[in-house]
């Protein structure tokens, strides 16, 4: 449907998009996410022909756009600060892109009041734009973007001035509206929250390039870089160190049946020994409360404790065993509501804090707990030089 | 204190009309008296000879009036035009201090000494028409004004809005005619007011280019103050305020009349 290849645009001197490809699928919702002033409105005026690209094509359904003017590209728009023209009243403003496809009155006013009715603004084609109310606005903007029934609809950040129920309710009359009629769309967010919802892929951007695209869940449980890991949502970061393909966490030896421990080792093949942080979601990570054995230091066997590298703070192995052996049970120590449910803060004895979801945190008591890995869909590892420039 | 405040801003309100309202009463008074000497409140004598003299020579006078408000009107339209422009290349670009500079030269320096450069550079040019030398004169003369209007205007969102316009198809005059200048309206009038102004009461440029070749209310006016006539120039002054108010309320039955055709639409 919509192909950018290798598109630069420079505004004032510096490079704002830098070599940008995508591809949008009919009837796909995208999301462009990123941070304000990763150049992601420049990549949409691009698009649209607002801005002159430097170098690069876009292709929308196989026609070349890029030396088109913007008012013959068949794209429609709806940006952030709406753009409703406050001379016309809201029958108008949606009528304003009829006048383009020749209908007559009756049939403009036909549509009009159909895209009203699809949008729940019946009956307001005579008000005037100021008279509405910041939800209403948004409605007439997205009506008036459909009149134009052009190929794909971008959306500037639309729902960023909204309240947090009406970002909801626009969020989902966009997904009705991409059910009933096929609609082709490219989201601008900064909201990771809003792409993962909506969207049904994510481009994510930073400083002109497009760092990492793929779905929602790839960018959120298998994010390629640390950048991208902390901008989807609050992770945990815990480091360990991988020798000969295995990545230990000496500080997590986990309970064998026999009450020996041994050191928490997870197979990565593809990554040279050195010490790594294992990146975990807060849905990955849960905490059972530990069994009687790990709450003796004793339990823990001197040889498995040898085969773990410790760093050097510790004084001997057995000290080491023990010292690590109680730095694997973990205390709740906060609780903080993110909606339907809680973050939980969890410290061990070296004052590691870990955090994961919890759906009653009443529940939890002061005993200590063991951390349960859940990352069914494999290991994500970051060097420590990564997430410490980062 | 707010009663303090509120009789004050009554004060300054019956100053400022009393300031635009007096003057206009002794234009009147002057119309109709033979003599008016200080120390006197009211004329000495009064009497009809000024309107009788004007009135005698009615279809010239009638003439120079109608050509005088024609040939203001199109200048006051040219310099609105030439006004866009500027407005929105400084709009579109980061507003150049040295174009802002050239554009309000003739705020700055005295319109003698204005109308002298103008000559010399009308002179030196290929066409010499006294019409489009006077034409042209005005408008640079009224350019500043209009465009600082203008410039105003274009602040108010007007390229973003025809950027929406644009995406929806629209282009050219359709675009013009159907967001900008709609939008533009409210700078556009009082423009356009200002520079039909100017061209209006300008004397010494229509003088010293037109070489009297064009007769304007103004050059037919200033004689008689120059020569004492009071009554005459202040008749005369009269009918100049009449042509604007005329024009005034032309403008503004057209601008009702739209909103009308707009409301019933």
């Amino acid at each position: 449907m919509l192909k950018i290849e290798n598109l630069n645009v420079y505004l004032e001197g510096s490079s704002i998009v830098k070599n940008c490809s995508l591809e949008i699928q009919k009837g796909e919702i995208f999301s462009l996410l990123g941070v304000s002033g990763c150049g992601k409105s420049t990549l949409i005026k691009a698009v649209l022909g607002l801005i002159p690209s430097s170098s690069g094509r876009v292709f929308l359904n196989g026609r070349d756009l890029t030396e088109l003017p913007p008012e013959k590209r068949d794209c429609t728009v709806v940006f952030q600060d709406l753009r409703l023209f406050p001379h016309l009243t809201v029958g108008e403003n949606i009528a304003f892109p009829l006048h383009f496809q020749k209908k007559n009155k009756t049939e403009e006013r036909k549509i009009v009041e159909e895209l009203l009715s699809l949008v729940s603004l019946e009956g307001f084609s005579r008000r005037t734009i100021e008279s509405l109310s910041g939800g209403q606005k948004q409605r007439v903007a997205i009506a008036r973007a459909l009149a134009q029934n052009a190929e794909l609809l971008l959306l500037d950040e639309p729902f960023s001035s909204l309240d947090p129920n009406l970002r909801k309710e626009m969020g989902e009359l966009l997904l009705h509206l991409r059910e009933k009629r096929g609609l082709s769309v490219l989201l601008v967010t900064h909201d990771h929250e809003e792409a993962l919802r909506l969207s049904d892929r994510i481009a994510l951007m930073k400083e002109g390039e497009v760092l990492q695209c793929g779905r929602g869940e790839e960018l959120f449980y298998a994010p390629k870089t640390v950048y991208a890991a902390k901008f989807m949502g609050e992770a945990n970061f815990i480091l360990g160190r991988v020798e000969r393909g295995e990545f230990k966490m000496p500080f997590f030896p986990i309970p064998n049946d026999d009450h020996s421990c041994t050191a928490q080792s997870l197979v990565v093949a593809d990554k040279p020994d050195g010490e790594y942080y294992l990146f975990l979601r807060e849905r990955q990570l849960k905490f059972q409360k530990a069994s009687g054995a790990l709450q003796k230091s004793d339990a823990l066997q001197k040889s498995d404790a040898e085969e773990m590298h410790f760093p050097e703070e510790a004084i001997d192995s057995r000290e080491k065993v023990q010292a690590y052996s109680s730095a694997s049970l973990f205390y709740p120590i906060s609780s903080q509501c993110i909606g339907d449910s809680w973050r939980v803060f969890w410290e061990n004895e070296n004052g590691l804090v870990l955090h994961n979801l919890s759906d009653r945190p009443e529940d939890l008591e002061q005993v200590p707990y063991r951390m349960v890995l859940q990352a069914e869909k494999g290991v994500i590892l970051f060097s420590k030089e990564e997430v410490l420039e980062d | 204190m707010l009663v303090k405040k509120n009789l004050a801003y009554q004060l300054i309100r019956i100053l400022f009309l009393f300031s635009i309202v007096f003057p206009f009463l002794v234009l009147i008074l002057l119309s109709f008296s033979e003599r008016y000497t200080w120390p006197g409140i009211l004329p000495g004598n009064y009497s009809l000879r000024a309107i009788r003299s004007i009135l005698f020579q009615r279809k010239a006078l009638f003439l120079n009036c109608l050509f005088s408000i024609f040939f203001s009107v199109m200048v006051s339209l040219c310099t609105i035009m030439a006004a866009y422009c500027t407005a929105k290349w400084q709009s579109e670009h980061k507003e150049s201090s040295l174009l802002s500079f050239c554009i309000f030269l003739p705020f700055m320096i005295p319109s003698s000494v204005f109308a002298m450069g103008a000559q010399i550079l009308f002179l030196r040019l290929p066409f010499k028409n006294a019409y489009l030398s006077v034409f042209l004169s005005h408008v640079l003369y009224s350019l500043p004004y209009a465009t600082s209007y203008l410039t105003e205007g274009m602040r108010n969102n007007i390229k973003r809005l025809e950027e929406q316009g644009r995406v929806f198809g629209a282009s050219g005059f359709y675009l013009l005619f159907k967001v900008t200048i709609p939008l533009l309206f409210p700078y556009l009038i009082p423009a356009f007011m200002m520079s039909f102004i100017l061209s209006m009461s300008q004397y010494i440029l229509t003088v010293l280019l037109g070489g009297g070749k064009l007769k304007t209310l103004s050059l037919i006016m200033v004689p008689f103050i120059q020569s004492g006539e009071r009554n005459l120039a202040s008749v005369y002054g009269l009918l100049f305020l009449l042509s604007s108010f005329l024009l005034f309320l032309l403008m503004e039955m057209l601008i009702r009349g739209l909103k009308r055709r707009e409301k019933v639409c």
